[in-house]
């Protein structure tokens, strides 16, 4: 009898503690799913493309740059240096409000020690022969707290309207990497103390050429999900095709993950918007 | 023996609750000078901020000829809101920094609409880029209040709560600081906008 009753008091004492456990759990669970105010950058951090307007070979292009840059000014002073882009698609202008450069700034926390600079680009639909297209109308950039001294708003000024609206008559595509182009230049040699930052805009624009956008689209592939569900595909085949992906999923969904560097900003940068 | 034990139990129940007060007391004291810490380094950044604007201003008023003559009143209400500011500075009188603060947001507001809508006041080639600068200025400002604020806010709340209310009062801690107001729409950033 005595023994029944240890064993029903064990048995208490364990559920106690899997309720405990499945507790801490579920808060732990509930303080990773908190809603931040801004989407996450993506797994490339230095191009955030959510309008979904640049190629694939700009945002190869700018997260290359943006790794180079973060590589090389490491063991600089005031190094860790991140260039970060992101792209909006806003209903209307006004919609652009809802954005704070200053919080997604924070929130991405971008730079080492603040040595960040973040460049937000806005674009509006509008339907042409019932095609729509996504126009720019709004560009923003935030620099950190110590960055600050070296990229001023008036040099910022210079660099945005030389380049994104500038007179001549760009594609987005290079008018953006002109921008990040004179961005870094304006980073390696003022601060950095580099002697050039050489670029050439027609390399680039061959580059686009030469490698077209393969898939206009981040989806699953039917075709996949066909052969999943199919009665001809065995276990074995299904398994050793999902596995792979499962694991790619775990791994945040890419090989390579960049993240910030910690810093924050004050609100330092400049506004333009189109008229 | 059984009395021992009693008094034994009663000494270590007090000893415990005893320590249990002292941390939460060491605690709560701590995060209130913590709290109160960072309300001094946001208002240390807005300070910053501030002088650097002024600084500012006596080049944005070089980069624009004809203010004076033909928008006498927005030159006045430009050097009058300096002119404030140092002496609120010099006072260490936060109210009348803050009004310093909101006359300047609105001067250079409305001086922005001023030199676009009169063809007799220009402004020479740095004039654009200072607009850069000021709107710059602006933002960051508005950003530092926002901090301000919200540090503000949230010290405010702590003072109030049980147990941090008794800590307050018992260690001098201020129970209500003022916020940095400032008129509805005074610190709206200008926009540079292009054709």
């Amino acid at each position: 009898m005595a023994q029944m009753k240890s064993l029903s008091l064990n048995l208490i004492k364990k559920k106690k503690l899997f309720n405990l456990i499945l507790f801490v759990l579920l808060l732990f669970v509930l303080s990773a799913c908190q809603k931040d105010e801004y989407p996450r950058p993506t797994n490339a951090y230095y191009i955030n493309d959510f309008a979904n307007i640049l190629y694939e070979a700009t945002r190869d292009s700018i997260r290359r740059e943006g790794e180079r840059l973060y590589d090389l000014s490491q063991d600089e002073t005031d190094g860790g240096s991140q260039l970060v882009i992101a792209t909006f698609e806003v209903e209307t202008a006004a919609d652009v409000a809802n954005y704070d450069k200053t919080d997604l700034y924070r929130q991405w926390r971008i730079g080492d020690d603040d040595m960040g600079v973040l460049v937000i680009l806005f674009f509006v639909p509008f339907v042409e022969d019932e095609i729509t297209y996504l126009e720019l109308v709004e560009t923003q950039i935030e620099v950190g707290y110590r960055m600050e001294q070296y990229l001023t708003p008036s040099q910022l000024g210079v660099i945005i309207d030389s380049t994104l609206y500038s007179d001549e008559d760009y594609e987005l595509d290079i008018a953006v990497m002109h921008m990040v182009y004179e961005l870094l230049s304006a980073i390696y040699m003022d601060i950095y103390d580099y002697e050039s930052f050489d670029y050439d805009l027609e390399v680039f624009e061959q580059y686009l050429i030469d490698n077209p956008d393969t898939s206009s689209s981040d989806e699953i592939p039917m075709g996949w999900i066909i052969f999943l569900i199919s009665p001809y595909a065995t276990w074995g085949e299904r398994l050793s095709t999902v596995l792979p992906f499962l694991f790619f999923l775990l791994l945040g969904g890419g090989i390579v993950k960049n993240v910030g560097g910690g810093g924050s900003s004050g609100g330092m940068g400049i506004f333009r918007r189109r008229r | 023996m059984e009395r021992k034990s009693l008094v034994l139990i009663v000494s270590i129940f007090i000893g415990l609750a005893f320590l249990l007060v002292a941390l939460s007391m060491i605690g709560g004291y701590n995060g209130l000078v913590n709290l109160d810490e960072d309300i001094n380094s946001k208002y240390a950044q807005i300070e910053v901020r501030l002088q650097e604007r002024h600084d500012k201003i006596g080049q944005i008023l070089g980069a624009v000829t004809g203010l004076q003559e033909h928008a006498e009143s927005i030159y006045t209400m430009i050097t009058d809101a300096r002119t404030a500011y140092a002496q609120a500075v010099a006072d260490g009188d936060m109210d009348a920094m803050i009004e310093a603060d909101a006359l300047t947001a609105l001067s250079f507001a409305e001086l922005l609409v001023v030199v676009e809508d009169n063809p007799l006041i220009t402004a020479n080639a740095g004039y654009y880029q200072l607009i850069d600068e000021i709107s710059s200025m602006e933002s960051a400002l508005a950003v530092a209040r926002r901090d301000f604020n919200e540090a503000v806010e949230v010290y405010n709340a702590a003072v109030r709560r049980f147990p941090r209310v008794l800590y307050a009062s018992m260690f001098g801690f201020e129970k209500n600081l003022a916020y940095w107001k400032m008129n509805d729409g005074a610190d709206e950033v200008p926009v540079i906008e292009f054709d």
